[in-house]
């Protein structure tokens, strides 16, 4: 996989003209990347977490190093959606209450230091277009007061994908003033990282590009870094 | 007639005290560690050979060459699919073996939640031993 700092959005990650533009953000990924602490977030193009009256969002572009079309089929896999978050514990598709789209409860369950938490989402998913996803949660059965999430899948060549993500939502579970807000925020930064480590990862494993047996051959145990469900 | 006055005896009483305090406490740390240890050979495996195997086996078991996963032994088990592992050790809400057999993914598929859907025997079994770490025990 590739591990390039690459450049901010406009035209495809490897053109020559913006290496001097990748250069000059370096320094600043790399703030990042000791922040995130070897999760590998050396293909972050941008991520920002702002919170402002209760009400967070969440902006991040990320290259994925896999086909378009394999990220798009991760990303709507509605039934193995687990895969790309390690705290859902339930998960169901419902019957679409409208057609064109899909319905998706999950049940989240992490801790953050002492607290452990439950939340509980039902999300609907409208699959407008290609390469646009738009989920929207229904606070009557989730605890979020709203919540809706943009995804933009934009192919760049066979293998190289840029995804933009853009979340705003308003949690209705207790969070602790102040230092509560900076945990919550400095979680969602490395989930959402996370989650698109193993994003890339199961597009490129489905797209053939990782062998399907590397666990086998790379050895016993398998809970290395290399995962990725686990 | 006046009754014999009984003295108290602390060399009897304060031995006894202790003794009784003891036994509770020890009745106590007993009680919070009831759950038996499990057994991967003795109480897990038998579990997934009769629920999971005739889907999860090489060469052509559907959940084999969808998944790549393979029950037959312990090392096939915690090697997990193509994706990765299906079992934290220590956390049985957030493994997938979990999460599969006790219906809380896999949902929308009637079908396949039925065949996997184990009794809460079983869940119980399969879940003390991820609580437990899931040793080849």
């Amino acid at each position: 996989m590739g591990r390039l700092i690459r450049a901010t959005s406009g035209q495809g990650p490897r053109s020559g003209e913006r290496r001097g533009h990748a250069a000059r953000l370096a320094g600043a990924h790399w703030l990042l990347l000791l922040v995130f602490c070897g999760l590998a977030a050396s293909e972050l193009e941008e991520l920002s977490v702002t919170d402002n009256n209760g009400s967070y969002r969440i902006r991040t572009v990320m290259w994925v190093d896999a086909p378009a079309d394999q990220v798009y089929k991760v990303l709507t896999d509605f039934e193995h959606i687990y895969r790309l978050n390690p705290s859902i514990t339930e998960s169901e598709v419902l019957p679409p209450a409208e057609p064109g789209t899909t319905r998706v409860r999950t049940l989240i369950e992490d801790c953050v230091w002492f607290r452990c938490l439950k939340i509980h989402r039902m999300q609907r998913v409208y699959e407008d277009g290609p390469w646009y996803l738009r989920v929207e949660t229904d606070p009557r059965h989730s605890d979020f007061k709203s919540a809706t999430t943009e995804w933009w899948i934009l192919p760049y060549g066979d293998e190289s994908t840029k995804v933009i993500y853009d979340a705003q939502m308003t949690p209705d579970f207790y969070i602790p003033p102040i230092i509560g807000r900076f945990i919550l925020k400095s979680k969602m930064r490395e989930r959402i990282v996370t989650s698109f480590e193993k994003l890339e990862c199961i597009a490129r494993i489905n797209a053939g590009l990782i062998p399907k047996d590397r666990f086998r051959r790379e050895g016993y145990p398998n809970t290395g870094e290399s995962d990725c469900v686990g | 007639m006046d009754q014999p006055v009984r003295q108290f005896r602390w060399r009897t009483a304060v031995p006894t005290v202790v003794a009784v305090g003891l036994a509770g406490l020890t009745t106590t740390l007993t009680g919070c560690h009831s759950t038996p240890e499990m057994s991967y050979a003795r109480d897990v495996y038998p579990i997934l050979e009769q629920n999971c195997e005739p889907c999860h086996s090489p060469p052509d078991g559907e959940g084999y060459t969808t998944v790549g996963l393979d029950i037959r032994s312990y090392e096939g088990l915690m090697y997990g699919t193509y994706y990765g592992a299906v079992i934290v050790p220590g956390d049985s809400r957030h493994s997938i073996l979990n999460m599969a057999g006790e219906g809380r993914i896999h949902m929308n598929s009637r079908e396949l939640k039925d065949s996997i859907l184990l009794s809460d025997e079983e869940m119980k079994v399969l879940r003390n031993w991820v609580d437990q770490g899931a040793r080849d025990n």
